[in-house]
């Protein structure tokens, strides 16, 4: 059978392994599939796990998606984004933190999925089915020993896949609205959004992505204007608050820890990147 | 500037509750903005966010002085007293007979800006818990 090109570029001569060595290896080292069972997990385990995404062709999540730095992305050549993607099948769920990530698209379907977990579905359940083999030592090594592994937290790759995708298009489609404003959209003399406004908030939108995709957290995220021609990002997550003010290029940020509380523990002036400290200390 | 307007034509007291109107713009998926209440260092007070004195308005009356998909929250006069606001009755003509029932939270210009935020904030939080009509885009 034929490897997936793109799949192909990534792959080095050290890094690609017969199965069955790799199952004698993690023999070896103890590591059985089913006892990945917190952390890997079959769809069936996930009955909700099947998620649709209908995208157009000028949709930018997956360039998005590439764009981060642990994170690879793969696209078959010819796949078609004018039809629905549909992210239909979790080949592994346990994403490390700061971990080696795979999303990798077969046809028309997208497969998203650890690349450490994948690997072992597809030694031993065969869910690759021997078609496709993507062996990342950097994965390898991640996975660490069993004790480590179940201490890992496990995260539902597709509900953080569609978090992220319905979050940037409601951001994104929040945002063009909100430029469209004209002045006095407050019923009284508040200006409409400024460029200069509007591209910093783009900014800031593709840093809260960064860190929901660095941090695997989804974190809340809502966009209004202030009648002064500024835009607000208010965030949330957990017990914090953060507010994300854009005035021109000027970044104004303001947290609070716990939600209940009034005062707030500190305001800082930034640029869009410096927002990314804060948005990480959000998620925390 | 602030404070210089005609003493008020009635009184508020500590058991009042009050209704805001609510731009939908300031209302996304169920969550309140803090633009609802945009607080400016340079506000007069007749500047200031404009509310209703719920024992002399109905609900139906205030929201026909809103705008088109505006929705309405209400929240007690406490939450600004306890923020160190003051809620200044002021006449408002274009409310026809509920002239009297409108009203301006003022106070907050001597605050610094972190402040104002936070109080604009706080606001928001108390006027979320007690949404009465949802905006409609």
């Amino acid at each position: 059978m034929s490897l997936n090109p793109v799949l192909l570029n990534g792959l080095r001569s050290n890094q690609v392994k017969e199965p069955v060595e790799f199952k004698e290896r993690f023999t070896a080292l103890g590591y059985r599939s089913r006892k990945f069972a917190n952390f890997t997990r079959e769809v069936n385990d996930f009955p909700n796990a099947t998620v649709s995404i209908t995208i157009g062709g000028s949709a930018g999540w997956i360039e998005q998606l590439a764009g981060l730095t642990n994170v690879s992305v793969g696209v078959v050549s010819g796949t078609n984004f004018e039809n629905k993607i549909s992210v239909n099948q979790v080949v592994g769920t346990g994403i490390f933190s700061e971990g080696a990530k795979g999303i990798v698209a077969f046809g028309q379907a997208a497969y998203i999925g650890s690349i450490g977990a994948a690997v072992l579905e597809g030694l031993d359940l065969g869910s690759l089915g021997g078609n496709v083999l993507y062996a990342n030592p950097e994965a390898m090594t991640l996975m660490g020993n069993v004790q480590q592994i179940t201490m890992v937290e496990p995260v539902d790759s597709a509900k953080l896949a569609q978090h992220i995708v319905l979050q940037e298009y409601s951001l994104s489609a929040q945002l063009r609205r909100l430029r469209k404003l004209q002045a006095g959209w407050d019923g009284d003399v508040a200006p409409g959004i400024s460029d200069v406004t509007g591209n910093m908030a783009e900014e800031v939108i593709q840093e809260v992505q960064r860190v929901t995709l660095s941090r695997l957290a989804t974190l809340t995220t809502h966009l209004a204007p202030l009648p002064d021609g500024s835009l607000r990002f208010e965030c949330t997550h957990s017990n914090k608050e953060l507010f994300i003010t854009i005035s021109d290029k000027a970044v104004e940020i303001q947290a609070w820890q716990p939600l209940d509380a009034v005062e707030s523990f500190g305001y800082w002036k930034t640029d869009a990147a410096g927002a990314r400290e804060h948005l990480e200390w959000l998620v925390k | 500037m602030a404070g210089e307007i005609a003493s008020p034509a009635v009184t508020v007291s500590s058991t009042d509750s009050l209704y805001r109107g609510i731009n939908p713009l300031f209302y996304d998926q169920g969550q309140l903005m803090s633009g609802v209440f945009f607080l400016k260092k340079k506000d007069t007070t007749e500047e200031g966010p404009s509310v209703g004195i719920t024992r002399l308005i109905p609900l139906t009356n205030f929201q026909s002085y809103m705008g088109a998909g505006w929705g309405v929250g209400e929240l007690a006069i406490s939450v600004p007293h306890s923020l160190s606001l003051t809620v200044h009755p002021l006449s408002e003509p274009a409310w026809g007979v509920h002239a009297d029932a409108h009203a301006v939270i003022t106070g907050y210009q001597t605050l610094t800006n972190t402040k104002r935020t936070d109080v604009a904030r706080a606001l928001r939080n108390a006027l979320q818990k007690k949404i009465l009509v949802k905006p409609t885009k």
